[in-house]
C-alpha cells in the first residue's frame, strides 16, 4: 500500500527546475552577487594604495558625497551630450528611411540591398570603427587631406582638439552604428500597422506628411518608447567609442569624458569603494528617465473608457 | 451622388522578379488567374454604367477580381487599362482623396488611436470644414447608426458590429459621390451580419448616393443590390437585377453561383423535332414549354447535346416511375417546412426540396436514406447551357 502511493506521487516539476537550474546559477555568480557586491563596496571605503590595500572600512554615504563634489555632472553632461548628438539623427534618419521603406507607392528598388548596408555598421566592433574614425579624422588622415585638396579649408581641421570636433565625432559614430538598427526595428513596427488603415487616410484626404503624423508615428509610438528607452541606457553606457577615440583621456580637457570612462578610470585604480558608489548612481539615474520616458509614452487610456467615465461623473455633477 | 462609368477597366500585374522564380520550380497556386507575357491579369475589360443613387453588388469567389475592380475605382490600384469616369470626370490619374469617394473596409481600418469622435471627424478635419459642421454632422451620423453612446470611446472597446458601424460612419459623413464597401460584413458572425445587412439596406433609404458593395456572399448580393454583377476569374460573368440573374442565368458557372442550395446539373440531350423542341435526360424526356421552344428556335438551336440545370425547388416528385428519372435518396435534411433531399442519379448527386406539407396541411411522405424518387422536372423552370457553358436561350 504504501509502495503504491509513492508511485503514484512521482513529481515531473524537478525536472523543470533542473532544466531552468543552469540559468539561475549562472546568474546568481556572475550577476546577482556581484550586483548585491557592487552596492556593498560603495558603502566602504576600499581601495589599492600602490601595493596595499586599504579598507574595506565602513564609511557610509561617503564615497556618494565625494562623487558628488567631484567631476561627475560634468561627466554626466558630456554623456548626455553626446547622446544627444547621435540619438536625434539617428531617430530622424530611421523615420525617414522607415517610411519610404515601407511605403508601397513608392516602390523602391533594391530595398533588400539598402537594408543590408545601413545595418552593416551594427556588426562592426566599436574600438574597429572608432579606431577607423580616429585614423580618418586624425590631423594628417584622409578627411583633411581631401579637405585641403578640395581648397574647401585652409589648414587641417584639428577634429580631436576641439571640444565640438571631438563630442561631434562619437555623436556621428553612435548614429552610424545605430541607425540601421533602428530603421530595421521601425519598419517592423510599421509593417506591422493594418495596410488598410493608410488606405483608409489616403481616401480620407491625407497627404503624405498627414499620413506620417497623423497614422503612422501615433501608432508606433509604443515601439519609439522602447527605442527611446534602449538608446538612453545605452547612451549612459557610451564607453568604447570615446573611450578607444581619445585613448581613454577624454580629451580635449576631459570634454568627452563619459560616465563609464570615469567608472573604468576607478576600477583601473580599484578603488571598488567609489566605483560602487558610481554604479549605484548610474543605475538610480537610468531607473529615474526610463521611468519619466515610459510614463510620457504610454496610453495611459488605451480604449477610451477613462475619460468617458470621467465625462459621464461629470456630467452627472452638472 | 454621381453617376459611375467603367470602360475597358483592366488590371494586369506585371511580373516581378520573385514570380518569375517560382515558375522554375513549383506550378503556380493561383490558376483561376490568367498569366501571360504581360504579367497576371487580375480584372478583364470590366464595363459598367452605374445611375446616379444605385445600388451594385459585385459578387464572385474569391480571386475574381472583384475587390481589385472597387479597388482601382476607390484609387487605391492603378488602372492598368481602360478609363474611369466618376460623373462623367474621367478620374484615371486623380488622387483617392480628390475623387470625393469613401471606402468601409472589411477589417474596419479604423485608427486605433482616436476616439470615434475622432475617427469620423478625421476626414472632415483634414478638409478644414468648420467646427460646428464637423460636429453637426458626426452627430447626426452617430445618430443615423446608433452609435452616439459610444462617441469618445476608442476603437478598441468596441465590439466588431459596432465598429462597422463607425467604420460607415467615417464613410457617410464626408457625404461622398460614391460609397465603397469591401466586404464590410465578412468579419462578423451570421447573426450580426443579418442584422447589419438590415442597417445597411435602411441606410440606403436615408443617404443619397452611389453604392458599391463587394461581397462573395449571395445573400447579401441578392439582398442588397439593385443590380448585381457576378464575376469569375476577372470577367464579368453576368449582369443583372437579382431576380435576372436568378432567373435568367446567362451560363453554367452564374447558375451554379447563385441559388441555395446550388442547381443541379444533368447531362442531357436537346432534340429539335418539328420546331418543337425536347429535353431527354436519363430515362426521361420532357418537351419544353412554348415560350422556351420559341427562345431557343429564335437562336436557331440545334438538336446537341447539353447540360441541363435544374433548380433543387423545382425538380418534381413522380407518383410513379415511367417518363422519370430513377435516384436513390442518401441523405434527407429536415429543415422545418421543407425537406432536403440529397439524392444519386446515374452516379449524380441531386438536391431535391419537397416542402413537408401541402397547403391543407397534409404531410408529404417522407423518405428514408435507400428510398428509390422517380424524379422529373417542369418544363418551365429548367435551362439549358450548351458545350461552351452559354445558356442556349439567350
Amino acid at each position: 500500500m504504501k509502495n503504491e502511493n509513492k508511485i503514484k506521487s512521482v513529481s515531473y516539476a524537478k525536472w523543470g527546475y533542473i532544466f531552468i537550474l543552469p540559468f539561475f546559477l549562472s546568474y546568481a555568480i556572475f550577476s546577482l552577487i556581484p550586483l548585491a557586491d557592487t552596492i556593498r563596496n560603495s558603502f566602504y571605503e576600499y581601495y589599492a594604495f600602490g601595493l596595499k590595500t586599504v579598507g574595506p572600512n565602513w564609511t557610509g554615504l561617503s564615497n556618494y558625497t565625494s562623487l558628488l563634489s567631484s567631476d561627475l555632472p560634468k561627466y554626466a553632461w558630456n554623456t548626455f551630450v553626446m547622446w544627444i548628438l547621435g540619438f536625434v539623427p539617428q531617430i530622424v534618419i530611421s523615420l525617414i528611411l522607415a517610411s519610404w521603406f515601407t511605403d508601397a507607392r513608392l516602390k523602391l528598388r533594391g530595398k533588400q540591398f539598402f537594408k543590408v548596408v545601413i545595418y552593416l555598421p551594427n556588426l562592426i566592433m566599436a574600438s574597429a570603427f572608432a579606431m577607423l574614425f580616429f585614423a580618418l579624422f586624425s590631423n594628417a588622415g584622409p578627411v583633411n587631406s581631401i579637405l585641403l585638396r578640395m581648397g574647401v579649408v585652409g589648414e587641417a581641421i584639428r577634429f580631436m582638439e576641439s571640444t565640438l570636433g571631438a563630442r561631434t565625432l562619437v555623436g556621428l559614430m553612435n548614429f552610424l552604428m545605430w541607425f540601421g538598427n533602428t530603421t530595421i526595428m521601425l519598419m517592423a513596427a510599421i509593417m506591422g500597422i493594418n495596410p488598410s488603415i493608410f488606405e483608409a487616410a489616403e481616401l480620407d484626404g491625407c497627404t503624405h506628411t498627414q499620413k506620417f503624423f497623423k497614422i503612422t508615428l501615433p501608432q508606433i509610438k509604443p515601439l519609439l518608447t522602447y527605442t527611446l528607452i534602449t538608446s538612453l541606457i545605452g547612451g549612459l553606457q557610451m564607453f568604447d567609442v570615446p573611450q578607444i577615440l581619445t585613448g581613454g583621456k577624454g580629451a580635449p580637457d576631459r570634454t568627452t569624458m563619459t560616465l563609464i570612462m570615469y567608472l573604468n578610470k576607478h576600477l583601473q585604480a580599484k578603488n571598488y569603494g567609489i566605483a560602487g558608489a558610481l554604479s549605484v548612481f548610474l543605475f538610480i539615474i537610468s531607473a529615474i528617465l526610463c521611468w519619466f520616458v515610459f510614463k510620457m509614452n504610454t496610453d495611459s487610456d488605451p480604449d477610451g473608457s477613462k475619460s468617458a467615465a470621467k465625462r459621464a461623473k461629470k456630467g452627472g455633477k452638472a | 451622388m454621381a453617376t459611375l462609368n467603367l470602360k475597358g477597366i483592366t488590371k494586369i500585374y506585371p511580373h516581378s522578379g520573385e514570380q518569375k522564380k517560382a515558375k522554375k520550380g513549383q506550378p503556380e497556386k493561383k490558376t483561376n488567374l490568367q498569366v501571360t507575357d504581360e504579367g497576371v491579369i487580375a480584372v478583364q475589360k470590366f464595363s459598367l454604367d452605374i445611375a446616379d443613387n444605385e445600388f451594385i453588388v459585385l459578387v464572385g469567389p474569391s480571386g475574381c477580381g472583384k475587390s481589385t475592380t472597387l479597388r482601382m475605382v476607390a484609387g487605391l490600384e492603378e488602372i492598368s487599362g481602360g478609363e474611369l469616369y466618376i460623373d462623367g470626370k474621367r478620374v484615371n490619374d486623380v488622387e483617392p482623396k480628390n475623387r470625393d469617394i469613401a471606402m468601409v473596409f472589411q477589417s474596419y481600418a479604423l485608427y486605433p488611436h482616436m476616439t470615434v469622435y475622432e475617427n469620423m471627424a478625421f476626414p472632415l478635419k483634414l478638409r478644414k470644414m468648420d467646427r460646428d459642421e464637423i460636429d453637426r454632422r458626426v452627430r447626426e451620423a452617430a445618430e443615423t447608426l446608433d452609435i452616439t453612446q459610444y462617441l469618445d470611446r476608442k476603437p478598441k472597446a468596441l465590439s466588431g458590429g459596432q465598429r462597422q458601424r463607425v467604420a460607415i460612419g467615417r464613410a457617410i459623413v464626408r457625404e461622398p459621390k460614391v460609397l465603397l464597401m469591401d466586404e464590410p460584413l465578412s468579419n462578423l458572425d451570421a447573426k450580426l451580419r443579418n442584422q447589419m445587412r438590415a442597417e445597411i439596406i435602411k441606410l440606403r433609404q436615408k443617404i443619397h448616393t452611389t453604392f458599391m458593395y463587394v461581397t462573395h456572399d449571395q445573400t447579401e448580393a441578392m439582398t442588397l443590390g439593385d443590380r448585381i454583377v457576378i464575376m469569375k476569374d476577372g470577367y464579368i460573368q453576368q449582369i443583372g437585377t437579382p431576380q435576372e440573374v436568378f432567373d435568367h442565368p446567362a451560363n453554367i458557372f452564374v447558375a451554379g453561383f447563385i441559388g441555395m442550395p446550388q442547381m443541379n446539373f444533368f447531362n442531357a440531350r436537346l432534340t429539335a423535332e418539328g420546331g418543337k423542341y425536347f429535353v431527354s435526360v436519363g430515362g426521361c424526356k420532357v418537351e419544353l414549354s412554348a415560350e422556351k421552344s420559341k427562345n431557343l428556335a429564335a437562336r436557331k438551336v440545334q438538336s446537341q447535346d447539353i447540360t441541363l440545370g435544374v433548380r433543387p425547388s423545382h425538380m418534381v416528385l413522380a407518383k410513379e416511375a415511367g417518363n422519370t428519372l430513377s435516384a436513390t435518396v442518401e441523405v434527407s435534411e429536415m429543415m422545418g417546412s421543407e425537406v432536403h433531399f440529397h439524392a444519386n442519379a446515374d452516379g449524380k448527386d441531386v438536391v431535391i426540396i419537397v416542402p413537408t406539407m401541402d397547403s391543407n396541411g397534409v404531410h408529404i411522405d417522407s423518405f428514408h436514406p435507400g428510398d428509390k424518387l422517380n424524379l422529373t422536372f417542369s418544363s418551365n423552370v429548367c435551362h439549358m447551357f450548351g458545350q461552351n457553358g452559354e445558356n442556349l436561350e439567350f
